[in-house]
Order: structure tokens, then C-alpha cells, then sequence
């Protein structure tokens, strides 16, 4: 293990609790783990009545087969292109994008000083912050701080939750989450400029769209 | 438990959708209503906040046609998912004949996804009614988005008891599954209701 990782995880205390996504245990499984017990009785649905809701099953049926052979709808693949068009009119520029363009852009933005891309399973995509180990700490911390707060504001009837401002005594990180996205601005101490949080958003949103295609 | 109305000739089954909060279950009943000839079905009755978020119950009631002199009704309800509405949830469960338990397929859902399948359990307990004993089937809704979990895995979840019943992958908001999880439940407690009582057999409309 490198030295300045080492040294990076003496610092923290084995109390704390890390949190795993589910879809990362789950991934990391063996095969034959997600198991159902082996006495179970499968209910027989017995003889086919015809119900009032059978003729609209059947014809629903027919119209998603023929549409996709019965798998549900995928959403459609985004064109990366097109993503990256969008991002040059965000920027209102016509030189050709691509990722780290992006996030170079990003860091532009009047008051911000850098930015990273991570994704939900703690992976890194683009960009930095300056300090490796403030961007290892924000990629493993920042998915699960981000999308319990999301759950637990929404529950509390909030409108979805866009981003979280931690405040330091000379700067400010904010994380903007959008679909296992997530975009963290380092910047200074004040608000966002008008107009610069939006831009922050929208930038992200299309490049969670481009996620998959673009970038894994 | 069906009610049967022998001065106006007419049976009428309760079907409830149960699961967290915002898994679609409204949804479904959106969907359906939009399916169904209004000569058939009522209003849609639903209560909801704002931010669309069910207040008490949503209620479709549903008419057809049935031999042996008897109308059947079907009446379509939902429960509120929100942890904080278990009376409502309890009230809207009394006399149910069937449930569709709308899970959400979202990675990040799972916990709320097992503590409303308990939480149905123990309300139908209160009722002195094991689960078991109860027609209902599952659905797997939100398939179309993405970062969902495998079927495989929700049957792990929620369908690991004894008795296994069926499941259905669905996507309410575009209609995948949503009849054919109506259908199944329907099939499940005429069966039953076959066996309890005089066979019944309905026609479709």
C-alpha cells in the first residue's frame, strides 16, 4: 500500500461506521449466496379464470412483446454527442468537449477553484480537488452522506435535495448529486455567484445522462 | 373478506396495494383507471399532498358482469407508504380479499422495501390474519429505471417464506405488468372465494 495511503488510514478511527452500498455487497457476492430456502412451496395459481383484468393483461402483453419481447422498457442510450453539445451550449462554446474539457470548464466558473466527478460506487471519474486524499475521502464519503440525506429529506416531504455545502473556515465544498452522479466544487467562502450553482446542476445532469456511454 | 349483498345481488372484492412510500403504487391505480371503459369504473378517488405524496387512500371501484345472478365489484385501494400513516394503513387493510405488494426496485429502497412488507404482516396480524392466508403477489415495479436491483435479489428480500407466490417485474408509469399483477391477484382470490362459497365463475367483460 503507498506510504501517504497508509498513513491516511492510521488517522481514522476504527469506530466509525462505513457505509457499503447494498449494490456493491451484492456485486461482490458469490454466485450461489443469494439463495431461497429449499423447502418452499410454490402457489399454484390453480385453474385460469377469466378475470375483468385478464383481456387488458393479455393485450398489454402483446403491445410490450412487440415492443421490446416483453422485457420492460429500457430508457433510451444517450448520445454523448449530443450530451456534449449540450454542455457546449451550457458553456457557450464551440470548441470540441470532452470530459476533463468539461471539468476544466467547471473549475472556470467565477469562484470555483477545482472539482471532481465521482459516481455512486465510490469510483473515481474526473477532475480533482488538489489533495489526493481529500478526493479519496469525498469519493468513499460523499455517495452515502448524499443519498441518505436525499431519502430522509424526501421522506420529510422536501423537494429532491440538489446539493450539500459543507463550510470550512476558508472555503466551501459543495456535492451536487444527480443519479448516482455526483459533482464537488471546492470553492470560496462566500455563496455561489448568481447563476453559477444552476450551471453546476445542469452540467451535471447531463453528464449523468451521458453516464454509461460516455464514462462507466 | 368478500361482502355479499344478496338485496342488491353483488359481491364485492377489496384488493389493496400495499409498499413504501412512493414505489408507484398510485401509479398503478392511474394506469388502470386510464385503461378501463368509464362504463365500467368509478371515479378515481385519490388524496394526495402537493408533492403527490397519498394523504389517505386512493379508491377505484370496479364493475363486471358475473353468472349466477351476482354483479361483482372490485374495489382498488392504496395505503399511504409513509412510516407515519399506520393507522390509515391498518383502517384501509380491514376486510381485504387481496394485495398486490408494490416493491421498489431501486438499490437504495431495499430497507424501506422489507420494513413495509413487516409492517404488512403485522397489520394484517391485527386483524388476526396471517399473511399466508391472504391471496397476494408482488410486484417488482420501477424496472425502467436505472440502478435497480435483480429480480433475483427482491426474491431473496421479500419472497423467501415458505410459501412462494408470484411475482411480477413492472413499470407502472408506463403500464408493463400492471394487468397482469391486477390479473393474478384477481385469479388468487376468486380461487379462493371459489372455495369458501358456491363456485363462481365471471365472466370478462
Amino acid at each position: 500500500m503507498p506510504e501517504h495511503i497508509r498513513g491516511a488510514l492510521s488517522q481514522i478511527d476504527s469506530s466509525t461506521k462505513v457505509p457499503i452500498p447494498l449494490e456493491e455487497i451484492f456485486r461482490n457476492l458469490p454466485n450461489d449466496a443469494i439463495r431461497l430456502r429449499d423447502d418452499q412451496v410454490i402457489e399454484d395459481p390453480g385453474e385460469i379464470l377469466q378475470t375483468p383484468f385478464t383481456e387488458k393483461a393479455q393485450e398489454d402483453s402483446k403491445r410490450f412483446a412487440e415492443l421490446g419481447a416483453g422485457t420492460p422498457p429500457e430508457r433510451p442510450i444517450p448520445d454523448p454527442d449530443a450530451g456534449f453539445a449540450r454542455l457546449n451550449s451550457i458553456f457557450v462554446t464551440e470548441e470540441r468537449l470532452d470530459l476533463p474539457a468539461v471539468l476544466a470548464k467547471v473549475a472556470q466558473l467565477p469562484d470555483i477553484k477545482a472539482c471532481l466527478l465521482t459516481t455512486g460506487d465510490g469510483r473515481f471519474v474526473a477532475g480533482s480537488l488538489g489533495d489526493e486524499r481529500l478526493d479519496h475521502a469525498l469519493q468513499a464519503l460523499m455517495p452515502g452522506l448524499f443519498d441518505q440525506s436525499a431519502s430522509k429529506l424526501s421522506e420529510a416531504g422536501l423537494s429532491p435535495l440538489q446539493t450539500i455545502t459543507c463550510s470550512c473556515r476558508d472555503e466551501q465544498l459543495s456535492s451536487f448529486g444527480q443519479d448516482k452522479v455526483y459533482l464537488t466544487v471546492l470553492h470560496g467562502h462566500r455563496p455561489f455567484k448568481p447563476g453559477v450553482r444552476e450551471k453546476l446542476f445542469r452540467v451535471l445532469e447531463e453528464l449523468a445522462k451521458m453516464r454509461g456511454k460516455s464514462f462507466a | 373478506m368478500a361482502f355479499i349483498n344478496h338485496t342488491n345481488k353483488d359481491i364485492q372484492f377489496k384488493i389493496v396495494y400495499y409498499g413504501p412510500a412512493l414505489c408507484g403504487k398510485t401509479t398503478n391505480l392511474v394506469y388502470i383507471h386510464s385503461r378501463i371503459s368509464p362504463v365500467y369504473r368509478g371515479d378515481l378517488i385519490s388524496l394526495a399532498t402537493a408533492a403527490d405524496r397519498t394523504l389517505f387512500f386512493d379508491f377505484l371501484p370496479i364493475d363486471s358482469v358475473v353468472l349466477h345472478g351476482f354483479r361483482t365489484k372490485f374495489q382498488l385501494y392504496t395505503v399511504p407508504g409513509q412510516v407515519l400513516y399506520n393507522t390509515t394503513r391498518q383502517l384501509v387493510l380491514r376486510n381485504v380479499d387481496g394485495v398486490i405488494f408494490a416493491a421498489d426496485s431501486q438499490w437504495d429502497k431495499m430497507e424501506q422495501n422489507v420494513e413495509s412488507f413487516r409492517n404488512l404482516e403485522e397489520n394484517l396480524g391485527q386483524q388476526n390474519l396471517a399473511l399466508d392466508e391472504v391471496p397476494y403477489v408482488l410486484q417488482f415495479n420501477k424496472r425502467d429505471l436505472p440502478n435497480i436491483a435483480p429480480a433475483n435479489f427482491l426474491e431473496y428480500l421479500l419472497n423467501n417464506r415458505k410459501r412462494r407466490v408470484q411475482s411480477f417485474e413492472a413499470a407502472a408509469s408506463t403500464g408493463l405488468n400492471v394487468f397482469t399483477t391486477l390479473d393474478a391477484v384477481t385469479q388468487l382470490l376468486l380461487h379462493k372465494f371459489n372455495r369458501e362459497n358456491r363456485p363462481l365463475r365471471p365472466n370478462s367483460r
